[in-house]
């Protein structure tokens, strides 16, 4: 594994370079509301590393801006998005919320990369995101992009279902000082405060955080610890370096105790989790195209206390990933833009006290983006990233060692291994009129397995059920999954409700899906004669196929109304090995009626002179499919989630030009099943919001 | 499921039906407001010995429109007009005195002016003055280095020869996302 500290100073090296073959350029990180307000809509670097508005975006994608999540009322970034036509939130318990793009929305779901300023705040362990645990405060957040349908040719692995990228305030271009309290049910206290600014002509600071605490009001079982808690610093630094070169250091902590479910849907678990990240960016804007070089580092520490089968076990993960990416975004001529990227990451992970060793990878990766301006009405991008992976135990000691020696079938070789892939987003976005716009996409996604499914060596407590333990094993031998997605959408401006329409239709094909304890082995006996003890491993349980259609509506009445009205629709078809079979091997996992089919979300929202308001709906169509118990009996119970109808609201009054008081609730119509085990209970809070 | 069927094709008849443009989910600026805002984008716009940028706001005298528009600037101009570099400071400019000016980093071209076009960019090209107008045409004919057209939408057009010619630079964000000429 190469060092972190060399990455860096080979990366330095570069920028060092870039800065010196620059002549008169300046330096620009992305103004994004200057920009968006230029050309009065979002502007964004998420589609294919280069800036576009969002109409000239070849891919489906959503920009919430961040008036817009001002005009939700919400306290979370899953409530932001839970509207948003495509996406599935469901919030499990008060700190545990679940989001999925275009179905396959699963506990600790691994399929979507969520970034912070591009970079990576999804648990690197298991690839699933606790929201809670991103060191961001709503107040700012400038916008969120959500790209639909795999984007690996941009974003690297895990980005298979599609990314969502949280964009901040950034000191060098928004001057922003804010501080809330808010106070509600579930005993629910929060703070924060936001203070960013130039301090000199050169130089500009951030520090925002804030915090919560809640008591879990949800339908727990077991009756465990209730206290939900979340704090987080950000200290961002900018500086114009020269001219030509802007540099960016930040350093973040975030800490949080939540109750939850667990990949396997029978498992509960109440966490800590502590996460840290220190980041350096130095864009130089020179006459050889824009560079843009970005190293950081994340840490990660998971402490669970799992409840298995009426006992109590506990499991921590230690993970460490250091990334170091160059860029260069040039252009060829006026209609071509072209971008070339390096990058590399290591990571390790050990899953205490459980494994003795750890677990690491190294990614090399090569990416190339071409856009093309065709015509003024056609515009073209193609992108490819090629990636070797290369998996390795890090130390002499077999990685199941501390796992009696038969319970693993698994050898250390087994887990030293390489693996290449590549994928591609080719796309394509044409105005028919300047009224009317026609997309269409085309990509390869790469879902790596993570540490857990490679690597993990658990072994439960002995319960009734298993008086001898179950052991869950990671699986060296599962598959990379490969995600194919076409997509055809149209757009249209609408003067007549002085908005917008909004349509797609999709494609999706997923090849040999990753899932949590896939396969179960309780026929073999490995400890021994007349011990009876099962073992599940991590693997691939086959392939699945998703469509779908989504269209939307959204305009405003009278200046002082605004509304939408959206509606997905998707389909999904399992071709799952051994589903539902009585035999040695069972899949836990299905997934074609586990997501509801129908989601149709409405808002109206109003605005007067010193205060707005606004009413948002969602119904979700009934959903079921399978429940596992992996720790308990190694059985499949049929789940049945009937139509739900959900109801946010929020109402601000601006008291001063400065201070306003809001009124929120999520579940307002009633508390609401968003997933098999437990109840989104009705939640009110009120904030009291200073601004300057 | 039938009536989802309908509610499918409600939103798609709704969708077929209404047509013309609208307005963007951005509130959109004045087109004079923009073209102040563009400034703050170009590279070499040297400050004046009071750490300003000079701005010449050209007008036809002859026009009255063109001069209620240059004021209009102006006054735009006056609410704090900070760039990385230094403050905005515009002046009214009568296209008849161009040749005479020797300040300004940057012209900003009121309407009705084509036909002064070709010595409002001898005027840029010896002074290495920026030049930026609401008329498309300006770019597209070679004499401005920015127009900004906002009669569907807002299109940015950036003629990159002129920007040359006159030996400035623009920041690379502004320039991928402008209609590069």
């Amino acid at each position: 594994m190469i060092s972190p500290y060399k990455i860096i100073g080979f990366c330095s090296s570069l920028a060092l370079m870039a800065g010196i073959t620059a002549t008169s350029a300046m330096a620009q990180s992305i103004d994004y509301i200057g920009l968006s307000q230029m050309y009065g809509e979002p502007v964004t670097t998420s589609a294919n590393g280069s800036p576009q508005k969002e109409s000239d975006v070849p891919l489906n994608m959503e920009i919430i801006t961040a008036e817009q999540i001002q005009r939700t009322g919400a306290r979370s970034i899953p409530e932001v998005l839970r509207f948003v036509p495509g996406l599935n939130v469901r919030q499990q318990t008060f700190g545990q919320y679940e989001v999925g793009i275009r179905g396959y929305n699963q506990n600790n779901s691994e399929r979507i990369l969520v970034l912070l300023n591009g970079r990576q705040v999804y648990a690197d362990y298991f690839g699933f995101v606790a929201w809670d645990n991103i060191p961001v405060e709503m107040s700012e957040i400038k916008q969120i992009e959500v790209v639909k349908g795999p984007n690996t040719a941009l974003f690297g692995f895990n980005a298979v279902s599609g990314v969502i990228n949280i964009i901040t305030v950034n000191p060098l271009h928004d001057e922003l000082i804010t501080a809330e309290v808010s106070r509600g049910s579930q005993d629910y206290s929060q703070a924060s405060g936001v203070f960013s600014k130039k301090i000199s002509n050169d130089v500009a600071i951030k520090l925002s955080g804030g915090g919560y605490q809640a008591l879990d009001g949800f339908d727990f079982e077991p009756a465990i610890n209730d206290d939900t808690t979340r704090s987080s610093i950000v200290l961002d630094i900018w500086a114009q370096l020269t001219d030509n070169v802007q540099a960016q250091f930040e350093l973040t902590n975030s800490e949080n105790d939540r109750n939850e479910f667990l990949a396997a849907s029978g498992v509960t678990a109440h966490s800590q989790l502590h996460a840290s990240s220190a980041r350096g960016r130095v864009i130089a804007d020179t006459r050889l195209g824009l560079w843009e070089l970005d190293v950081y580092h994340n840490e990660l520490q998971g402490d669970y206390d799992l409840f298995t089968g009426g006992a109590e076990l506990g499991l921590e993960a230690d993970n460490r990933i250091t990334v170091g990416k160059l860029h260069n975004t040039f252009s060829l001529g006026p209609k071509h833009i072209v971008r070339l990227g390096a990058e590399y990451r290591t990571a390790s992970n050990i899953f205490a006290p459980v494994d003795g060793e750890d677990l690491t990878y190294d990614i090399y990766s090569g990416t190339g983006l071409w856009d093309w301006r065709v015509s003024n009405k056609l515009r073209t991008s193609a992108a490819i990233r090629f990636d070797s992976f290369q998996l390795d135990p890090d130390g002499g000691d077999n990685i199941s060692s501390l796992l009696p020696a038969t319970t693993s079938p698994f050898t250390q070789a087994d887990f030293s291994q390489r693996r290449d892939e590549f994928s591609y987003n080719l796309g394509a976005v044409y105005a028919l009129t300047p009224q009317d716009t026609l997309r269409a996409s085309a990509s390869r996604g790469a879902d790596l397995p993570s540490f857990l499914e490679f690597g993990l060596q658990f072994l439960t407590r002995p319960s009734a059920q298993n008086p001898d333990g179950v052991a869950t094993l990671g699986n060296p031998d599962i598959d990379t999954s490969i995600v194919h997605n076409f997509e055809l959408g149209y757009d249209r401006e609408m003067a007549a409700i002085n908005g917008l329409f909004r349509s797609a239709v999709f494609y999706q094909y997923n090849e040999e899906m990753q899932a949590f304890a896939s396969a179960i082995d309780s026929t073999a006996n490995f400890f021994g004669a007349g011990l009876g003890v099962d073992r599940e491993f991590q693997g691939n349980n086959g392939d699945s196929e998703m469509y779908g259609v989504e269209l939307g509506l959204e305009g405003q009445l009278k200046d002082n109304w605004d509304w939408f009205l959206n509606y997905a629709y998707i389909h999904i078809d399992d071709d799952l090995r051994n589903q539902r079979a009585n035999s040695a091997y069972l899949s836990f996992t299905e997934y074609e009626n586990a997501m509801p089919q129908h989601t149709i979300n409405a808002h109206i929202g109003y605005e007067a002179a010193q205060w707005h308001a606004g009413v948002f709906g969602q119904y979700t169509s009934r959903t079921d499919g399978l429940v596992s118990r992996a720790f308990t009996n190694n059985t499949l119970d049929p789940f049945e989630v009937n139509d739900q109808i959900m109801v946010n609201a929020y109402a601000t009054l601006n008291l001063t030009d400065n201070i306003s008081w809001t009124i929120s609730g999520t579940s307002l119509s009633g508390d609401t099943q968003q997933f098999v085990q437990n109840s989104a209970e009705r939640s009110v809070w009120t904030t009291i919001k200073v601004k300057y | 499921m039938r009536s989802f069927h309908h509610i499918i094709l409600g939103l798609a008849l709704c969708g077929s039906l209404l047509c013309a443009p609208v307005s963007h989910s951005v509130a959109q600026e004045n087109v004079a407001n923009l073209m102040l805002r563009a400034l703050g984008f170009v590279r070499g716009l040297s400050v004046n010995a009071q750490g300003d940028i000079p701005i010449a706001i050209v007008y036809n005298p002859a026009n009255a429109s063109s001069a209620q528009e240059a004021r209009d600037i102006k006054e735009r101009l006056s609410q704090n007009r900070k760039t990385r570099k230094g403050m905005l400071r515009g002046e009214l400019l009568p296209v008849s005195a161009i040749q005479q000016d020797n300040k300004a980093r940057a012209f900003v071209l009121t309407s009705n002016m084509r036909e002064h076009y070709a010595s409002v960019k001898k005027a840029a090209l010896s002074r290495r003055a920026f030049v930026i107008s609401a008329d498309p045409e300006c770019a597209r004919q070679n004499y401005c280095v920015v127009s900004i057209d906002q009669s569907a939408g807002t299109k940015i057009y950036l003629n990159e020869s002129v920007l040359d010619e006159i030996g400035l630079d623009i920041d690379t964000t502004f320039r991928y996302l402008a209609i590069r000429l």
